[in-house]
């Protein structure tokens, strides 16, 4: 069970990567002027609180201990208050986070379903018009600020022809909780009504926060599927006789979609950090948002959380792409089990 | 020659083009291949063997190449101006292997998959995208899939490949470069062909297994009897393999002939100097034709050969293409024999004028003309 | 793969290095004329470097562009695009286009500063890592590889907490962010040229492996990372604009573009002008660099991530 090794393999990777993650976010939290405890609990907390949390955090013990004091807390899901909603950090993130993930699932999937078809009709008419439109449009979109392609959007479709909400997650409708996640909520408890609603709100934001990675993928998916279909293998298989439209559609289609894995999974945390900058102009429900007012009101323990959390959840993504990789390119299981 | 014709190639020119400006690459090849028949094409690297072989299976890509001028017939059919006949006579009737196995099978797909698509689908012409789709995603694979695999299976077995249903689940980077060229052909005879083209098969492989590969490969054509163009470098393995022989140089033929008759007294300068150029088992009296491959963007006029020729005729090969002469049945593209003398007279006259040891001396170079691998 | 590209080498001449040079360097031309992308891409950049350079002379109000004070005329706020105001006037009755221009010089600053603080640190982390190898390279490229687990944007939020808002924060706290492409960049090409046999023959007969390295990895990096520096330089100002966007970056009055942005999103949408002009200077600088790193990466024919 080769698959299985590497994948374990793989995934042990992520840990020392984890564990410098904490330590990285823990010197920032620790550099920032002033009493950590106060900074932590806000300007409008007793002293008796202060003192009571700097003994919580060890601010007297050495930087070590402290240190391991705080990976013991997260390792039990305790990321501390947070002084803008008064909640743990830890409860704010399950509230704020599916909306995040629901937006940036969405906008990769229109960045995928766009752009590898773009990029593949792009490279079977290589220096044709398709290709240069397509190429054209793959340089607007990795050129345009997030923020900017959001607010023209809004303006347009939103404002002046009111075919979309201009912002908001969901409108008046009735709608049961159960992931977090709306749409998928929508789904289990077959709430069409909840589900367009949702949909329509999502529309705006998610197209907007696709166009980037839309453009990476694209570009990628040409490039690298000219760069397939170059190969001696293809006209092999082609002097067998191997149909066209077979070759492009099996052959080179798997060989190129690593790349555009690889691009996709990079993109990824391109669309969390873009989702920051969308949820405010869509005055989006989401982490992002979250993470920005705790960020304008010093919220240490929120930010600390928010980047930690944001920190996984990528790792966990690029963890993802590698098993898809290994799927894809037998190769890379076994370079998993030589190392 | 009373066998029938499978292939004939007529005053073929094709020229690519790049920005370094046009390169006239083949220029005027003649080239026939008899029902049966083992023909080797001769040369040295970059002599534009492998594209005349990709010609005639209709491969070459176009643009960069472009035929200019000639024509490629399959049993009398003309193939260069119908594109989808060429594709449909290719698909039923020839075939190719090539040199490196490696690059020529996909690295993600195991060799079953391979192999049992180009079965399945090797007689698909108009497949459409419709079709494709279902299959892609249908659960249940056609009830002749199975069929396909024991096919496959069976035509490793006749490679003498050990453990072929184990091999069909393999990637081809988990077996030899024997076993993947074993693979390669028995992929190339799946479509069951008549006329099968061999590009240096042997030249990345170890000199043992080239020896098993070429026995496979000769085994294989008597039994399905296949014609086969067999192109190289490597004029040992020419000899053993073909009945008649084509020396290339520069886009050109130069000599034809039977295998037996070019070996033994080559006639044109270039064969000449070819042959010599094989190590001797003594060490001794071996020897090179100095220079290289002419700049195809600039080639000389006349005779390409000329600037490289120790017999040159100023005035002559310098400014006039030579075309072919008879001597003895054989063709020679050389003035030399432009009277088309008897074979005892040519040979005189090659080895009068033909000396390379002294030529290659004045010229202060020792290079080989048999130089290293094929690329492309 | 034409056959039909053969190339003569011819061993005596090995003396015309600089004919050769020459040559290379007349192909490269070529390669990049071929592509008119990087043409247009180049008058952009050379364009808005023209703009920074000079805007206090191009920008008809240039008080209306200071970075800690400005001129305010509340007597004409929020006029639209006018012969007079091209770009309409703000919320506090500032000319747009003086702003806008201003704004180039902040972008650029940003967009280098960063770089080549990204690359100051990044580089000799990679080629440590990659000529010491062993623990040492382990354990800077892990480093690396920590900073590369957490988004760009999201990264430098965290470290602008640490800091405090501003330009210069914004600037420092992105560069932080940067560095390990560079690392990675440059310890894969170390690695690399390491295996060429060439180098290791070298080693072989005990000659200075370092001089070798050093030699051959310099000229190895250098198309590698001119086409990433075009390329960054867009993707650096997105951010920093980003940032700006936030609150995070510079602080109004400052004329950065992406404050611009997110002051001006107060008054949509009604005022639509005083958020499109300030993005699309972005978009155009932006487009820019990546028009040009992308007919960079066409000359010099590399891949950078």
């Amino acid at each position: 069970m080769r698959y299985t090794t590497f994948l374990i393999r793989r995934f042990l990777q992520v840990i020392p990567v984890l564990f410098g993650l904490s330590v990285l976010i823990f010197v920032l939290a620790r550099v920032v002027p002033g009493n950590p405890a106060r900074m932590a609990l806000g300007p409008r907390a007793s002293d008796e609180a202060v003192a009571q949390l700097e003994a919580e955090m060890r601010l007297d013990e050495p930087i070590w201990y402290q240190y391991l004091a705080y990976l013991e807390g997260i390792t039990r899901g305790e990321l501390g208050h947070s002084i803008t909603t008064g909640r743990d950090v830890a409860a704010d993130i399950v509230i704020f986070f599916p909306a995040t993930l629901e937006l940036v699932i969405l906008a990769m999937l229109i960045a995928l379903v766009l752009g590898i078809p773009l990029g593949i009709i792009s490279a079977l008419n290589k220096d044709k018009w398709e290709d240069n439109l397509s190429r054209g449009i793959a340089f607007i979109g990795v050129s345009m600020p997030v923020f900017w392609a959001a607010i023209l959007l809004q303006l347009f479709f939103a404002f002046n022809l009111g075919l979309f909400p201009s912002t908001g997650r969901y409108g008046d409708i009735e709608y049961t909780r159960i992931t977090g996640m709306l749409l998928l909520d929508s789904i289990l408890t077959l709430n069409v009504d909840a589900f367009r609603n949702v949909l329509w709100h999502l529309w705006l934001p998610a197209f907007s926060l696709s166009l980037a990675p839309l453009a990476d993928i694209t570009r990628m998916t040409r490039s690298s599927f000219i760069e397939e279909y170059n190969k001696e293998y293809v006209d092999g298989l082609r002097s067998h006789s191997i149909p066209e439209k077979l070759l492009v559609s099996k052959y080179v289609f798997k060989r190129s979609s690593t790349s555009t894995l690889t691009i996709a999974g990079l993109d990824f945390g391109f669309l969390i950090g873009g989702a920051f900058l969308v949820e405010i102009v869509f005055s989006y429900p989401g982490m992002a948002r979250y993470g920005v007012n705790a960020i304008l009101n010093n919220d240490i323990n929120a930010v600390v959380g928010v980047t930690l959390f944001i920190g996984l959840v990528y790792l966990l993504a690029n963890f993802f792409v590698d098993v898809m990789y290994g799927y894809l390119d037998p190769r890379v299981r076994k370079q998993g089990d030589a190392q | 020659m009373t066998k029938e014709t499978i292939i004939d190639v007529s005053d073929l020119s094709v020229h690519f083009s790049s920005y370094e400006g046009r390169h006239r690459v083949l220029n005027g090849v003649d080239l026939t291949i008899g029902d049966g028949e083992t023909v080797a094409l001769v040369g040295e690297t970059g002599c534009g063997k492998s594209v005349t072989a990709k010609t005639i299976m209709g491969t070459l890509r176009r643009p960069p190449a472009e035929v200019v001028e000639g024509t490629v017939s399959f049993r009398g059919q003309n193939l260069l101006d119908d594109p989808s006949l060429h594709t449909e006579i290719q698909s039923n009737h020839m075939s190719m292997i090539f040199q490196d196995p490696m690059s020529h099978l996909s690295p993600v797909f195991t060799i079953g998959e391979m192999m049992t698509d180009v079965l399945h689908y090797h007689r698909e012409e108009g497949l459409s995208w419709r079709r494709l789709l279902t299959g892609a995603f249908r659960r249940k694979k056609p009830v002749n899939n199975e069929a396909y695999r024991e096919q496959c299976i069976e035509m490793l077995e006749r490679l003498q490949i050990p453990d072929p249903a184990g091999v069909m689940n393999r990637y081809p980077d988990e077996l030899s470069g024997g076993m993947r060229q074993r693979v390669l052909i028995a992929m190339a005879l799946l479509n069951e062909p008549d006329f099968l083209v061999a590009d240096e098969p042997t030249t990345a492989l170890d000199v043992t297994v080239q020896e098993q590969i070429l026995e496979l490969l000769e085994s294989r054509i008597v039994e399905e009897d296949l014609s086969m163009l067999y192109i190289t470098h490597n004029l040992g393995v020419a000899r053993k393999l073909a009945d008649r022989i084509y020396v290339m140089y520069a886009g050109t033929i130069v000599e034809t002939g039977e295998t037996q008759e070019v070996f033994d007294d080559p006639l044109h300068p270039y064969s000449r100097g070819l042959i010599e150029s094989i190590p001797k088992l003594t060490g001794f009296g071996s020897s090179g034709i100095p220079g290289g491959i002419p700049d195809y963007t600039q080639p000389p006029r006349g005779c390409r050969f000329y600037p490289r020729c120790p017999a040159y005729i100023e005035g002559t090969c310098d400014s006039e293409p030579p075309r072919g002469f008879e001597v003895d049945g054989r063709e020679v593209h050389c003035y030399l024999y432009d009277d088309e003398p008897d074979l005892e007279t040519a040979i005189e006259i090659a080895e009068d004028e033909v000396d390379y040891l002294d030529y290659g001396a004045t010229q202060g170079d020792t290079s080989f003309a048999t130089g290293s691998e094929e690329s492309s | 793969m034409t056959e039909g590209t053969v190339e003569e080498v011819d061993p005596i001449e090995s003396d015309g290095r600089f004919d050769r040079f020459l040559e290379d360097a007349r192909r490269l031309l070529y390669r990049f004329r071929q592509n008119p992308m990087s043409i247009i891409g180049l008058g952009i950049i050379i364009f808005f470097i023209l703009m920074a350079i000079f805007a206090p002379w191009i920008a008809p109000y240039p008080g209306d562009a200071g970075y800690k004070t400005t001129d305010t005329h509340f007597d004409q706020r929020f006029e639209a695009p006018s012969l007079d105001h091209p770009m309409g006037t703000d919320q506090a009755g500032r000319d747009l286009l003086s702003r806008v221009i201003f704004g180039s010089r902040l972008s650029l600053q940003l967009g280098l500063f960063v770089l080549v603080v990204a690359m100051g640190i990044g580089i000799p982390v990679g080629l440590v890592a990659g000529y010491y190898g062993g623990k040492i390279g382990t354990v800077l490229m892990r480093t690396a590889d920590v900073f590369l687990s957490v988004p760009a944007l999201v990264l430098a939020l965290a470290v602008i907490v640490a800091l405090e808002p501003g330009l210069r924060n914004a600037m420092i706290a992105i560069s932080i962010v940067w560095w390990p492409w560079y690392a990675r960049l440059v310890y894969g090409e170390v690695l690399s040229v390491k295996e060429e046999t060439y180098v290791q023959a070298a080693r072989g007969i005990g000659s200075g492996t370092r001089r070798i390295l050093f030699r051959e990895i310099f000229p190895n990096i250098l198309s590698p990372i001119t086409v990433k520096f075009s390329l960054d330089m867009g993707y650096a100002i997105l951010v920093g604009a980003g940032l700006g966007f936030l609150g995070l970056g510079a602080q109004p009055p400052a004329p950065e573009w992406g404050t611009m942005t997110a002051q001006g999103r107060d008054y949509l949408p009604r005022r639509w002008w005083l958020t499109t002009f300030p993005g699309l200077a972005i978009f155009l600088i932006v487009l820019g660099f990546n028009f040009l790193g992308d007919g960079l990466r066409d000359m010099f024919d590399v891949e950078v991530d």
